[in-house]
C-alpha cells in the first residue's frame, strides 16, 4: 500500500468515525482525550497528504533540475563550485516538500545535496568524525529522514 | 573507454579533444581531487562546513588558492617553478579561476597526470589539456595552471 493510499483511509476511517458522533465533536473534544486524539491524528494526516500532494507536484520540475546541474557540475569538487548552480538553487527554493525528492537522489545516486539538506532543514545529523565519509554521512541523513518521518523507506 | 564516454568528457572538457588520455576509474563521489592528489580514495575534502566534507582544522574556509597551497604544504609540498618530470620528485599542477581553486592535478612517475574529476572519473591526460580555452562553452571550467608544486616520493 502506498504512503498516500495509507493516508487517504485513514482520513475515511476518522472522518466517518467523528460523522458517527452523536454530539458535536467540537464540544466533546474538551471532554473526551479519545475524540480529542482522533482529532488531532486527522489534523496530522491531512497535513502529511498535503505535502506529498506538493512533493508530487514537484517531481517532474525537480528531475529536470537535478539531472541538469549534475551534468553541468559533477566535474567540480568543491561544493562553492557546484552549489551556485542556478537549478541548485531553484531546488533550495522549492523548501520542505522537496526533501523527499532529495532522500531519493542521495540514495540513488549520491551527490552534493547536503548544502541543500542544511539550508532546507537547519539539522545536523553528521558526527564531526564522519565528515568527508560520504556513506556515513548519506546513511547519517537517510537515518535522519526516516526518524522525522520524511521517508519511509 | 566507449565513445560515449569519450564525447562525454570532451564536451564538458573541450581541451581533452585534440589530445590523448583515457579514463582509469569509474564515477566514484567517495573522493575528490584534491583526495586523489594526495593517494587518498576514502575521502572528500571540502571547506564548506555544511558540504559534510573533510577540512582540516586550522585552515580558512574559503577555496582560494593560497588556502589550497597552505593545504599541501602542511602535506610536505613546496612551490615548484615549473611540471618536468623529475626522478623520485612527486608534482602537483594547482589550477585557478582568478584567485579561487578550481582543481588539482598529480603527476605519475612515468610523466603523465592524473586528475579526478570532482565526483565523476580519474582520467589519465596531458597536463594543458584540462585548461579552459579562452571564450570556450567548456561545461567544466578550470581555467589555469596558477601554481606547481613538489615533494619527495
Amino acid at each position: 500500500m502506498t504512503t498516500s493510499n495509507a493516508t487517504t483511509l485513514q482520513i475515511e476511517a476518522l472522518t466517518a468515525a467523528i460523522d458517527a458522533h452523536p454530539l458535536d465533536w467540537r464540544e466533546h473534544c474538551l471532554g473526551d482525550p479519545e475524540v480529542g486524539e482522533a482529532v488531532m491524528s486527522l489534523a496530522r494526516a491531512l497535513q502529511t497528504a498535503s505535502v506529498a500532494q506538493q512533493t508530487e507536484a514537484l517531481r517532474p520540475e525537480f528531475n529536470t533540475l537535478a539531472d541538469t546541474w549534475r551534468e553541468e557540475t559533477s566535474g567540480y569538487s568543491f561544493s562553492a563550485q557546484s552549489t551556485d548552480h542556478p537549478a541548485y538553487r531553484r531546488i533550495i527554493g522549492m523548501g520542505r516538500p522537496v526533501l523527499p525528492l532529495i532522500f531519493e537522489q542521495l540514495a540513488e545516486h549520491g551527490g552534493q545535496w547536503y548544502v541543500a539538506l542544511h539550508a532546507i532543514t537547519d539539522a545536523n545529523p553528521v558526527p564531526p568524525e564522519d565528515r568527508g565519509h560520504r556513506a556515513k554521512t548519506r546513511e547519517a541523513w537517510l537515518n535522519w529522514a526516516r526518524e522525522h518521518k520524511i521517508i519511509s523507506w | 573507454m566507449n565513445d560515449r564516454d569519450r564525447a562525454r568528457l570532451c564536451l564538458r572538457l573541450p581541451g581533452l579533444e585534440t589530445t590523448s588520455f583515457r579514463i582509469s576509474s569509474p564515477r566514484d563521489e567517495t573522493y575528490n581531487c584534491i583526495a586523489w592528489a594526495l593517494g587518498e580514495t576514502d575521502r572528500s575534502w571540502d571547506p564548506e562546513p555544511d558540504s559534510e566534507g573533510y577540512w582540516p582544522s586550522g585552515l580558512p574556509h574559503d577555496i582560494s588558492i593560497e588556502t589550497v597551497q597552505r593545504l599541501f604544504t602542511a602535506k610536505g609540498f613546496v612551490a615548484s617553478s615549473n611540471s618536468d618530470l623529475e626522478p623520485n620528485v612527486e608534482k602537483l599542477a594547482l589550477f585557478a579561476i582568478e584567485a579561487e581553486f578550481t582543481h588539482v592535478a598529480r603527476q605519475l612517475p612515468d610523466g603523465a597526470w592524473t586528475s579526478k574529476l570532482g565526483e565523476d572519473c580519474d582520467i589519465e591526460h596531458e597536463l594543458q589539456a584540462l585548461m579552459t580555452p579562452p571564450s570556450s562553452f567548456a561545461l567544466w571550467r578550470y581555467g589555469r595552471i596558477t601554481t606547481y608544486m613538489r615533494r619527495r616520493r
